[in-house]
């Protein structure tokens, strides 16, 4: 009791604030790449110039996941020689305010996808506690296809999540903090769970955590796999053991989250980050990356990339060079790509010609109408079929919703079996405008999830302007053209080909079962005429520009 | 699919054609839909066309009426904030959805989920609106109106948006409707017919979903499901069981029980009401009959002493089904299983001749005449004192009024209604009724339920307290036999040794007793039977002084009824003069009473059982004289809380049976005491001057506040046995029940 | 909008006619009818004196042709030789008992209940066809079958009500009840004329091949 006091008392205080001026240095010094790189002090880098316009390629001293890879040990010894837990207590004793200020100068963003700036979100939680205690939920349900971000950090650096949980926590002014792993991470927990234990063990966490008086608890639950678990307010249904399942918002868990207490879910490596960013200063992690973009983030590269990895790396990177430096460049070389997917498999891919020049940032890939998301970047070359992806990413979608709300649990599973016969059938499907009905409502559930999904989006690939491999186009060309034969027997009437050219987008349903049975059905009296008109008006060359642009 | 409904609608506008054009002109809500079809009357008739022009004074808006009798209610006239809807400008309450101030506002929100009485679930997303500076449509149920919101109900983008969800939902619901019992009344059916497309796209396979077995009562087509849970939030919240529940995630979802299991709540015919499509229908009227076939009679459940409003839909002499009326003081909008499922009682074992048992012991069929010449007979041959009455459960005021009459003129007053016990107190009201009334409840913050079991007894009362307790977190302190409460409660004890204990505070609940703001003590008419009757009740009525149960404000000393003739036999003075009447009885007239201890008469009695069913009395009747049922009567009833209601006819009367009161009638008239009342009219002017509240249809008459203990403190011996259960059998309580086939079904599977 | 139209002009006709009657209720009674049968005189008169005028005024080729027609009797001979043609034209009238006529493959005649191939009858008992009945000829009643489908214990129809409407086979959902080419069914008694479910379904066997034939026919036009 006695040492709280004097930990608590005034003239330690001053003592640190009169320190703080060299707090930087302190700490810097004594930083994760303190023991690893560099022995000598640097000096603070200058503010980052406004004509900073190449970004990328991250120093090695500047990483905060330096046992990413799982080289070095996990554990607590392995860890505090990286510089974790080194300190803490001075940075709790400098207070929530401090705390929450520091991030909100630093300018993380979520690291979960949605973006939204960590400091604010933190400063929403009541200040004065209305006799209900207010706990830190960390979203470690890591299920977005593509991403493996925070796996990385659980397994092989879990302590830093543990010491940002109680940083945060103090910053948010929670009792407690609630880690949900997803099912499927068997490791991850029992890693995160041994760190846990010598935590405990050694005081940082509990009862008078680090021994700055501030009583912390950290618990890890174990979810049951389910990506709707991802979601915060599904999260919390689930951590309170009832179906996960989104809830209606407002109340929004800032006010009433977790059993009914002032809650802030967040992501792991936002987590993650935040002691290192107190202990070598906002500025310095400003410094990195654009504007309103700063940082450092793992970007998780997969598909068809020569060595697919988890990369910690500056933001506002320029895809390109993320690939070609880090993982060895796309299969068969760059003008082999054919689609990348840079978030996650909820936003929308990117073209090539758009992958040349795009910056991995929140706003940069929001202006080309795709996101961030949780910089999982999947790559495609052009060997993949979109449509065959898109139907496997339908399937994921169709699998995990929830089934709470019906344009969700309905339109998923319509939006596979679509897509499936899309890809089993070149030459049947849905117009892309009877799609945009369907799927423009899809994106009114509670969550955000079948918005993601919209085909009617418009950095979404539509099904008409699909890249597709070449011999299905050709199959889908010709079929298109005997639609078009079909559709012009109508010109018997004394239509006038202008006035016609506009029939296939007006009709509403594109025969889905080929046009063999749409000609026997009722018109197959007519082929002979058609054929007649079709050599008497020269319609050729028409075809031929409506195949192209189709 | 909807080929009856267009039927309909078309038979309907032909109808609204055929009215006389000047009265289209008078009613402007005709005017509407006359004006499409009615061409340019100015034409023909310019002072017509005057007139049409005249009662629009062109304004911009014209008014809306409140959808359904949508109410505001006020709590706080600062709360009130202002939306507009359409345009419309509404003040609403702060707190209230975009769905309910679009009601307010007179727009009808195609909803599926969303229940008025039941928690916000929001996932139909069918009540999708357009909300300005709003990026996407809105779930209008789940979202509260905020002060100046521009709700767009018929835009483009909220009738896109509602034709995509209908779309949606149609993709997996079978294509059944001619097969199904909700065809015809079914929103789904009309929704898609409103709001819908008119094509589907969806040609891939449908799904298809196992039934789930939930009881005797509720018929599932689980494949017709949209999921909408109305059904699982009726369950966990209103009914009190945790049977439902939904299994699986995404397009696999399903209602269900998990393990195999039938739904034991009393209220679960509700769910057939609020499932939106033909998912949970009715099993017992499973393809019986449609909606549009039958003919719907509003009037009042007699099973209990609530008086749950019903309607009974009949097509010709037969009862098809009950469904509950909406009423926000008894029964909000739900009724018990036994009120909804026990009308197939009604056409069984019914008594359809006067009959007269002869030497041999069997019965055997006369007229009216002779049945009636010989119970006058027998009448004139017994000693005045020696005449015993009986009211049976189901007795309408008026019988009751014309037996007693009759028996007073023989100079008889020995008469009582059932479950009164030998000696009801009659002279105060508040002794007898639910004096804080079944919607007043509400504003309890303890309960102390002493020998009743309301669920079994009063399911709606049951309904009210939960829904109370739920609200409020409202404590309930129970006394009686184990049973089984579907609230956190906590049970006192067993027996009148507990209520002494509290009455003399030395109790542990004591201490919620003193500092409950509005606590209601509810005492079970089951007490009424018991010996130490007197002493119980005040027991009661100390602890209601010690507790300021009884004060001007509040009234919370409740007495909970059993029967539907009750409280109306204790305000028309059924009180019989001595206690064993029954033993010393030479004439017993029993109308309609089925559980007197028929063992206690004397061998050499004469017992006139007048009745509907074949039930216990008749193997003691001497003669047989059939009446009809609540169903083919007029007749009045007064509920626990003490408000009148009517029935009315809904079938013709069985047999040559005859109303009560008009047999009685024509019983005086044979014994020559003539009764001096010929119609119904008649009789009620007669009761206006014993009890003039029962004529006061649907109004609660309060009764007068009673100071407490005017009975002497108690000071007898009382004995320490425990409370029994007043009802053995839910679903078995009168003759009618008994001989329903459901009910017994319900027994036997439901009561394990 | 045809009936709208309809309905318009009938209201014209209407009104005009109540117009005219009005007028004449207007004034007195007598009068009227005086004036008109005066001026009907005048102008029968002048109708008759125009026409003497015309016939006198013939000129002799008229008066020349007809009295050749009147002594050859050629009127007589051209009327005489279309007899002949048509005694010795194809003869229209047939044999009715023992020759039938063509019938349309919409016809409606008498009502039948269809089965499915499996001999199961296809009658649901959704009772549209009692509700859309006009006549309320139709009277169905129904319960659950033992294997739990939904069948009909009661299908009666009044064919002395019925007015061959075919709106019950129109509303049908699954084809069961439907009006057959048969319109040969006429009874000696009312009673025979009131149909039952058993009547029905045994109509149905009996024309189950003519029924399917024209419900194929007519497929596409459905």
């Amino acid at each position: 009791m006695g040492s709280i006091k004097n930990i608590l008392s005034l003239s330690r205080t001053a003592k640190l604030s009169r320190y703080s001026e060299k707090w930087d240095l302190v700490c810097r010094s004594f930083s994760t790449q303190g023991a690893t790189t560099s022995s000598t002090p640097q000096t603070p880098p200058p503010p980052p110039p406004p004509e900073k316009t190449h970004f990328g390629g991250l120093k090695d001293e500047d990483r905060i996941f330096t046992n990413l890879y799982g080289i070095h040990d996990p554990f607590l010894k392995g860890a505090m020689k990286r510089g974790d837990w080194y300190r803490t207590k001075d940075l709790v004793l400098k207070g929530t305010d401090w705390i929450v200020g520091e991030m909100k100068k630093s300018g993380l963003r979520g690291r979960g996808g949605a973006g939204f700036p960590s400091g604010l979100k933190w400063s929403f939680m009541p200040k004065v506690s209305d006799g209900r205690p207010s706990y830190l939920v960390v979203n470690a349900d890591e299920s977005e296809p593509g991403t493996c971000k925070d796996r990385e950090i659980m397994r092989h650096d879990p302590h830093k999540l543990l010491e940002g949980c109680l940083i945060a926590g103090v910053g948010m002014r929670a009792s407690a903090a609630y880690i949900y792993i997803r099912g499927e991470y068997v490791n991850e927990r029992l890693n995160l769970e041994k760190a846990l234990k010598e935590a405990y063990k050694a005081g940082f966490l509990g009862k008078n955590a680090c021994g700055s008086g501030y009583d912390f608890d950290v618990h890890i639950h174990f979810g049951a796999g389910a990506y709707i678990c991802g979601e915060e307010t599904a999260l919390l249904e689930s951590l309170e053991g009832k179906q996960g399942k989104p809830r209606l918002k407002p109340p929004f868990p800032a006010n009433s989250g977790l059993y009914g207490c002032p809650t802030t879910v967040t992501n792991v490596e936002t987590v993650a980050v935040s002691p290192t960013i107190l202990r070598r200063g906002p500025e310095w992690f400003a410094s990195f990356g654009r504007k309103n973009n700063s940082g450092t983030k793992l970007y998780c590269v997969s598909g068809h990339v020569n060595k697919p990895c988890t990369v910690e790396e500056e933001m506002s990177m320029p895809l390109k060079e993320l690939i070609e430096r880090h993982c060895g460049g796309v299969r068969g070389g760059w003008d082999n790509l054919l689609a990348i997917i840079p978030g996650g498999s909820s936003v929308p891919l990117l073209p090539k010609h758009i992958c040349d020049d795009v910056l991995m940032d929140y706003d940069a890939l929001k202006a080309v109408q795709s996101g961030l998301g949780t910089a999982a970047v999947i790559v495609m070359d052009k060997s993949t079929d979109v449509v065959d992806a898109i139907a496997r990413l339908s399937y994921f979608y169709k699998h995990e919703s929830c089934g709470q709300c019906t344009p969700c649990r309905e339109g998923t599973g319509w939006l596979w079996m679509v897509m499936e016969r899309l890809k089993s059938r070149a030459s049947s499907g849905i117009s892309d405008q009877s799609w945009r009905g369907g799927s423009g409502t899809m994106r009114r559930g509670s969550c955000l999830r079948p918005q993601l999904l919209d085909l009617s989006h418009p950095g979404k690939p539509n099904v008409s302007h699909l890249p597709r491999p070449q011999e299905k186009c050709k199959t889908v060309a010709s079929v298109k053209g005997l639609y078009y034969s079909v559709s012009y027997l109508c010109l018997v009437v004394g239509v006038t080909v202008k006035a016609h050219r506009r029939l296939p987008s007006q009709s509403q349903i594109f025969l889905s079962h080929g046009v063999a049975e749409y000609l026997t059905h009722s018109y197959s009296y007519c082929i002979l005429p058609a054929l007649l008109l079709f050599r008497f008006l020269d319609l050729r060359g028409f075809m031929i520009e409506n195949i192209s642009t189709h | 699919m909807g080929l009856g409904l267009l039927a309909l609608r078309a038979s309907r506008s032909l109808a609204l054609n055929r009215l006389p054009r000047a009265f289209a002109y008078q009613n402007p809500s005709n005017n509407a839909i006359i004006r499409g079809i009615v061409s340019t009357p100015e034409l023909q008739n310019p002072e017509a066309a005057a007139a049409v022009q005249q009662p629009e004074p062109a304004p911009e808006l014209p008014p809306r009426k409140p959808v359904a009798g949508a109410r505001v209610h006020f709590t706080n006239p600062d709360d009130a904030i202002e939306v507009f809807v359409d345009g419309y400008p509404v003040k609403v309450p702060k707190g209230m959805t975009v769905l309910q101030a679009c009601e307010i506002a007179g727009v009808d929100i195609p909803r599926f989920c969303y229940h008025s009485r039941l928690s916000v679930a929001g996932n139909c997303r069918m009540c999708l609106v357009e909300v300005e500076k709003s990026p996407k449509p809105v779930a209008s149920c789940a979202m509260p109106a905020l002060p100046g919101m521009k709700i767009k109900t018929d835009t483009p983008i909220a009738k896109k948006a509602r034709e995509g969800v209908m779309e949606f939902l149609l993709m997996n619901h079978p294509l059944d409707c001619p097969i199904c019992d909700q065809g015809g009344e079914c929103d789904l059916q009309d929704q898609s017919m409103a709001f819908g497309s008119d094509r589907g796209r969806f040609t891939e396979m449908k799904r298809s979903v196992v039934d789930k077995n939930l009881g005797p009562l509720v018929k599932t087509v689980m494949t017709r499901c949209i999921q909408c849970t109305r059904c699982v939030r009726f369950a966990t919240e209103v009914a009190g069981v945790q049977d439902l529940g939904i299994l699986g995630r995404g397009s696999g979802e399903e209602i269900g029980t998990y393990v195999e299991k039938l739904m034991t709540s009393e209220l679960s015919g509700n769910v057939i009401d609020i499932c939106p499509v033909g998912a949970l229908t009715s099993k017992p009227f499973a393809f019986k009959a449609r909606n549009w076939e039958l003919k719907g009679t509003e009037s009042i459940d007699v099973t209990d002493a609530v008086g749950s409003n019903i309607r009974i839909d009949s097509r010709g002499p037969e009862v098809l089904r009950i469904t509950p009326r909406l009423n926000e003081d008894i029964n909000e909008e739900w009724i018990s299983d036994k009120t909804r499922f026990f009308y197939d009682g009604l056409k069984r074992q019914r008594l359809n001749d006067p009959m007269i048992r002869g030497p041999d012991g069997r019965f055997k069929a006369v007229t009216w005449r002779d049945a009636l010449a010989v119970v006058a007979e027998v009448l004139h041959q017994v000693k005045a004192e020696e005449i015993v009455g009986v009211a049976g459960k189901l007795s309408d005021a008026e019988s009751m009024m014309a037996l007693k009459d009759l028996l007073n003129k023989m100079g008889s007053n020995n008469i009582w209604c059932e479950g009164n016990g030998s000696d009801p107190q009659a002279d105060l009201r508040s002794g007898f009724l639910l004096n804080s009334s079944i919607a007043g409840l509400e504003k309890a913050d303890v309960f102390l339920l002493v020998g009743t079991q309301p669920r079994v007894e009063a399911a709606m009362v049951n309904a009210r307290i939960r829904k109370t307790v739920r609200a409020t977190q409202a404590k309930v302190g129970y006394i009686g036999p184990p049973t089984d409460i579907n609230y956190d409660h906590q049970h006192l004890g067993t027996g009148t040794q507990t209520l002494l204990e509290i009455a003399e505070g030395r109790h542990p609940f004591c201490s919620a007793l003193l500092h409950a703001k509005n606590p209601a003590i509810i005492v079970g008419a089951g007490l009424f039977e018991h010996k130490d009757k007197d002493a119980m009740f005040s027991a009661v009525e100390t602890i209601a002084k010690l507790g300021k149960v009884v004060r001007p404000d509040w009234n919370g000393l409740n007495v909970l009824l059993l029967n539907a003739a009750q409280s109306a036999a204790l305000d028309l003075g059924l009180v019989p003069e001595s206690g064993n009447s029954v033993e010393s009885a030479k004439f017993l007239y029993l109308m309609g009473a089925d559980d007197v201890d028929l063992d206690k008469v004397a061998s050499d009695a004469f017992v006139v059982y007048q009745g509907h069913h074949g039930d216990r009395s008749v193997y003691r009747a001497n003669v047989i004289l059939p009446a009809s049922a609540f169903s083919e009567k007029e007749g009045t009833y007064e509920n626990t809380e003490g408000c009148s209601q009517e029935t009315l006819p809904a079938v013709p009367i069985v047999g040559d049976a005859r109303d009560d009161w008009k047999i009685i009638r024509a019983l005086s008239e044979v014994a020559g005491i003539r009764l001096p009342y010929d119609t119904l009219g008649a009789v009620r002017t007669r009761i206006r001057t014993v009890a003039p509240n029962l004529l006061h249809l649907d109004e609660r008459e309060p009764s007068a506040i009673s100071s407490v203990a005017v009975k002497p403190q108690f000071s007898q011996k009382v004995s320490i046995a425990p409370f029994g259960a007043a009802v053995e059998n839910f679903y078995m309580t009168d003759s009618i029940t008994r001989a329903s086939k459901i009910m017994a079904q319900c027994t036997a599977q439901l009561l394990k | 909008m045809a009936s709208l139209l309809a309905r318009k002009s009938l209201k014209s006709l209407c009104s005009r006619q109540l117009a005219g009657a009005g007028q004449a209720m207007q004034g007195s009674n007598k009068n009227v009818l005086q004036i008109s049968s005066y001026r009907f005189s005048t102008k029968r008169d002048d109708e008759e004196k125009e026409k003497l005028l015309k016939e006198i005024s013939k000129d002799w080729s008229s008066i020349f042709e007809r009295s050749i027609n009147t002594l050859f009797l050629s009127e007589m001979v051209r009327g005489l030789s279309l007899t002949l043609k048509y005694f010795f034209e194809k003869k229209v009238t047939i044999n009715y008992p023992f020759e039938k006529g063509p019938l349309s493959p919409r016809f409606r005649g008498e009502h039948a209940l269809r089965r499915y191939p499996t001999g199961e009858e296809r009658c649901i008992a959704c009772k549209l066809c009692e509700a859309i009945c006009p006549a309320q000829a139709i009277t169905i009643e129904a319960e659950e079958r033992e294997d739990g489908s939904r069948r009909t214990t009661r299908y009666d129809i009044d064919m002395t009500k019925c007015i061959y409407c075919g709106f019950c086979q129109e509303a049908c959902p699954v084809d069961a009840i439907v009006e057959g080419p048969n319109f040969e069914f006429a009874t000696e008694t009312h009673e025979e004329l009131l149909y039952d479910k058993e009547k029905l379904l045994e109509n149905g066997d009996r024309w189950e091949t003519e029924i399917a034939e024209n419900l194929r026919s007519e497929s596409l036009y459905r």
